[in-house]
């Protein structure tokens, strides 16, 4: 307590100004640190020559080079990470995925397909697609693919740590799936068997528009349910499964809808699908569970057994994946069966084997022929 | 120093609380408001400081007052001297940035000293009793340097030897020429310090004249509906002041 | 129960200074101490580091921002509690109150709805933030009494109604791409941090400290109640409006980049003030200070017990109301004016 005498004067002065001089000096200090930030320029990794080997746009337009093609790759995006193993079938240059590729890899054939794949890193994500940027830096892949058109906030910290990235997107077309196929041919080196794949969802995607096109029957009405336990989500026309639904020949009674959206179960009785397909995320769901519900089991899909959970081939079939042949013919054969001029099983088979190639074993392909029926013809 | 010319307050849609009031202290000039309960002191009060506004008629002031109100319950602790800083810096005008300069820590000092509590200066304010915190709001009135101080029952919530304290600062402040407008529930504190009384009648209607004139049996009985009679005691010497000036209260 | 008030700042410039270099340090990919240190003496001698390695990356790159971002934030959402809890004369009082946090919510969330990049997100929550507190004052003029417990009061109502539309955003927002990033940025997140968001907060942050220090002193008078601190020359009225203008700028900015941060503005201040006493001139710098160490000390967790990030809210609250329980048991030692 400052005494009443000459020195409190000092005292009290120097009081406020040491506190005034503290507060200045944190903010001298922030200042100080913000400094050198300002200067430093964004760093990339382009310190190395102008030759460079390897260039593509991706589909957000940006150009990605890189010096070489890449022999360590991870992948953000959950399809992407199969695709890439089929893509580069024999010698996968996967090192890191996205924790629900794995979940959707142990899920299917794939793990049989791909062992090596099951003990592949998946903690480079943060939250939702977010990068985990660090654990990235640790493994230090020469490429990672990350979705793009969902905000810079997906790609600018790979950015900034000098990481090449390379952008996908999915806007629920097939013109999408074809992109990602041609983006990562080039930028592994991998184009003829990009092109094969290219050319057989070419062909099978042809096969199926024209043996339904010669039908004179009314397509049915289909539903997907996005989610079936609490609480309904019906997948619109910006969907996925609303271009395989609809190439398939049937109707997305969704279609009204942007895209994926809550729904209740009077717009469902509404729509009166005559079939129901049921996502392949939800544990424990079960075409019984439409059957035993008292609403929605007065549906014609209801009554007429027509509630299909979508399969899980190696991967599964709603989203859009490198086995989306497999799950167009599936679907065809839910829609048309006999009425369509389709062995079914022989173009489910060819399609696989191009897809697999040698590492198709004979208990994958029962996997994935399983959900057609029937029993394989033997050989 | 305080003028008053026809004031009149009421709630909204109450009756009124008095009309046509009008009253003037002079420098130097203290006075004692007495009235029951709701009869509208601490209103007026709050009108000669101007945080209300009179229904009609005006205040004219020479002064800003100081206030002194009857309880300070600041939500955090607060040291005394603290509290009388912020009377010191009272002066210094509606500026939002002011702060604190060295003659106003140095006019607070002075005023905690008068109030005999310089000891306490670095004490929460919540740890003080009731008469102690008083003449803390007392010394913040005396930091703010202003002529005119203005107390809300400052003795209300006191034991007898607090309510001498306060009563005998209040007292040399008179002496050191500050006006004061104080309200009580204590006719003998209009006695003790008082040139003037303004008596307030639950009936609307007011007193304002000097102690001798206003202090008789006869307002005091209307003011309180209570029969009281006033007493003089001779011999006053030797005996404790406060306790020669008693009134004595009787029925009968 | 008051320490030396320059023995507890230097204390806690001190905990900052340390925090801050523990932080730099912790994380995903391996840095030694040692090197950390040495970036960052390379760093402040000026001298641009000619050196791109990837550790040098991590830590100026990644993480500084982080640190200095969440710093900024904690600092002025503490400071933002404590002017608010003397304004409003209450401790329960936070900046989270106004309704200001679902207002910048709201136009964060309604940018991500469109598409917008990132730099357009933060401009929009900013606006909107902004627009909570305006939207605030006039419904509190509108029914033509502004006394603070009619702030309170719009407050509360102004936030149901953002909270609402946020609500409604997420509904219509596409379930898998929009929906998402909508969520997490709700829940608050440092992850985002770059150059740019740094300037942004510091633009608002630095200033609106400086701002709400100088008025410190007004802000202990009015303390007292409002009639009380008029008499002793406040201007009560100019006080309280740029008291919260000032606060909503801070609120608005935190959320703008790193989306809703609770508990900070409530517990930083309780936990500085039994150690400074109430004195908002003491209170302010001290609280700032505390409240970056914390607020880093949160970020560094969220960022670091999982690969997967924990939201801000979630530690803020963990750590937060427990925090705030335990002080409540002791209220008797914190400073409150016993009742």
């Amino acid at each position: 307590m400052p005494k009443r005498d000459g020195k409190k004067d000092v005292g009290a002065v120097m009081h406020e100004t040491r506190i005034s001089a503290t507060v200045a000096t944190r903010h001298l200090l922030l200042a100080l640190m913000l400094a050198p930030l300002l200067c430093f320029p964004s760093l990339r990794a382009e310190a190395t020559p102008a030759k460079s080997p390897v260039t593509a746009r991706d589909q957000s337009g940006r150009v990605v080079t890189l010096p070489a093609f890449p022999d360590t790759i991870a992948t953000i995006p959950m399809p992407l990470a199969p695709l890439l193993l089929t893509l580069q079938l024999d010698d996968p240059k996967l090192v890191a995925m996205h924790p629900e590729s794995r979940t959707a890899i142990e899920a299917g054939a794939l793990r049989w397909l791909f062992p090596e794949s099951r003990t592949l890193p998946t903690d480079i994500v943060g939250r939702g697609f977010m990068p985990n940027v660090e654990a990235l830096l640790t493994l230090g892949p020469e490429l990672v693919v990350q979705w793009g058109g969902r905000g810079d906030d997906l790609l600018d910290p790979l950015e900034r740590a000098g990481l090449r990235t390379a952008a996908v997107l999915y806007r629920g077309r097939e013109d999408d799936i074809t992109g990602w196929l041609e983006l990562l041919g080039t930028l592994t080196g991998s184009t003829t068997r990009a092109q094969e794949l290219l050319e057989l969802r070419q062909a099978v995607r042809h096969t199926v528009e024209t043996a339904v096109a010669s039908i004179s029957a009314p397509p049915p009405r289909v539903l997907y349910l996005f989610r079936a336990t609490g609480g309904l989500q019906a997948g619109g026309q910006d969907s996925y499964m609303h271009y395989a639904i609809e190439l398939a020949g049937g109707i997305n009674v969704a279609a009204s809808m942007g895209s994926t959206r809550p729904v209740s179960v009077e717009q469902v009785l509404v729509w009166n699908p005559d079939i129901i397909l049921l996502n392949s995320f939800e544990a424990g769901l079960t075409p019984a569970r439409i059957y035993q519900d008292p609403l929605l089991s007065l549906t014609p899909a209801a009554r007429l057994r027509a509630v299909h959970t979508m399969p899980i081939g190696g991967y599964r079939w709603d989203p859009p994946s490198h086995e989306s042949p497999l799950a167009w013919l599936w679907l065809t054969q839910r829609f048309w069966n006999k009425q369509v001029p389709i062995d079914y099983r022989s173009e489910a088979r060819t399609a696989a084997e191009i897809i697999y190639g040698d590492r198709l074993s004979e208990k994958a392909l029962r996997i994935l022929m399983g959900p057609f029926g029937g029993r394989e013809a033997p050989r | 120093m305080l003028e008053v010319h026809d004031a009149a307050l009421r709630y909204s849609g109450g009756p009124w609380l008095f009309q046509n009031l009008s009253f003037k202290l002079a420098d130097g000039e203290s006075c004692v408001m007495l009235g029951p309960n709701g009869t509208g002191k601490t209103t007026l009060m709050r009108a000669i400081l101007g945080n209300i506004r009179l229904d009609v008629g005006r205040v004219l002031r020479t002064v800003q007052p100081a206030h002194v109100p009857q309880r300070l319950e600041p939500v955090f602790d607060f040291s005394v001297r603290d509290i009388v800083l912020m009377g010191a810096t009272a002066r210094q005008g509606r500026r939002l940035l002011s702060r604190p300069r060295l003659e106003d820590y140095d006019r607070a000092d002075e005023a905690l000293d008068r109030v005999g509590l310089a000891a306490f200066a670095q004490r929460s304010f919540g740890s003080l009793s009731g008469g102690e915190r008083q003449l803390v709001l007392v010394a913040r009135a005396v930091a703010t340097g202003s002529k005119l101080i203005i107390l809300d029952e400052p003795t209300a919530a006191l034991d007898l030897g607090n309510e001498e304290r306060v009563l005998s600062m209040l007292e040399a402040l008179k002496k050191s020429g500050a006006t004061l407008l104080m309200s009580s529930h204590t006719p003998d504190h209009a006695l003790r310090i008082a040139d003037r009384v303004l008596m307030l009648y639950r009936d609307g209607s007011y007193t304002f004249g000097s102690t001798q004139h206003c202090l008789t049996d006869e307002c005091l009985t209307r003011l309180y509906g209570l029969e009281l009679t006033v007493r003089e005691y001779e011999d006053t010497e030797g005996l404790h002041a406060t306790v020669a000036r008693r009134m004595v209260r009787g029925i009968g | 129960m008051v320490l030396g008030y320059r023995l507890v700042l230097f204390l806690f410039t001190l905990l900052l200074a340390v925090v801050v270099v523990i932080s730099l340090t912790v994380g995903r990919y391996p840095i030694p101490a040692s090197e950390v240190l040495a970036i960052l003496f390379s760093m402040t001698d000026g001298a641009l580091s000619e050196e791109h390695s990837v550790a040098t990356q991590v830590v100026e790159q990644l993480r500084l921002p982080r640190v200095l971002l969440a710093g900024l934030a904690g600092a002025g959402l503490s400071a933002a509690g404590v002017a608010l809890q003397s304004l409003f004369r209450n401790p329960l009082v936070s900046p989270d109150i106004l309704g200001i946090s679902p207002g910048a919510a709201f136009g964060g969330a309604l940018a991500i709805t469109l598409a917008a990049g990132s730099l357009a997100t933060v401009a929009a929550a900013f606006v909107s933030g902004i627009g909570a507190i305006a939207l605030v004052t006039l419904i509190a003029a509108f029914n033509g009494r502004t006394s603070t417990l009619a702030l309170v009061l719009s407050g509360v109502v102004t936030g149901a109604l953002f909270n609402a539309l946020i609500s409604l955003l997420t509904f219509l927002a596409d379930v898998e791409s929009e929906l998402p990033a909508i969520l997490y940025w709700l829940l608050g997140s440092f992850a985002t941090a770059g150059p740019e968001k740094l300037l942004i907060l510091a633009a608002a942050i630095l200033p609106s400290l400086l701002l709400l220090r100088l008025l410190a002193y007004k802000l202990n008078t009015i303390a007292m109640g409002e009639e009380d601190a008029r008499s002793l020359g406040t201007p009560v009225v100019a006080l309280r409006w740029l008291t919260l203008l000032t606060v909503a700028v801070i609120v608005a900015a935190s959320v703008a980049v790193a989306g809703i941060i609770g508990w900070v503005g409530l517990v930083v201040p309780h936990l500085a003030r039994p150690l400074v006493g109430a004195d908002n001139r003491k209170l302010l710098p001290a609280a700032a200070l505390l409240g970056a160490s914390f607020l880093i000390v949160v970020d560094t967790l969220c960022r670091s017990l999982s690969s997967s990030e924990i939201p801000l809210s979630v530690i803020t609250a963990l750590i937060g109301a427990p925090l705030f329980m335990l002080l409540l048991r002791r209220a008797g030692g914190l400073g409150w004016a016993r009742a």
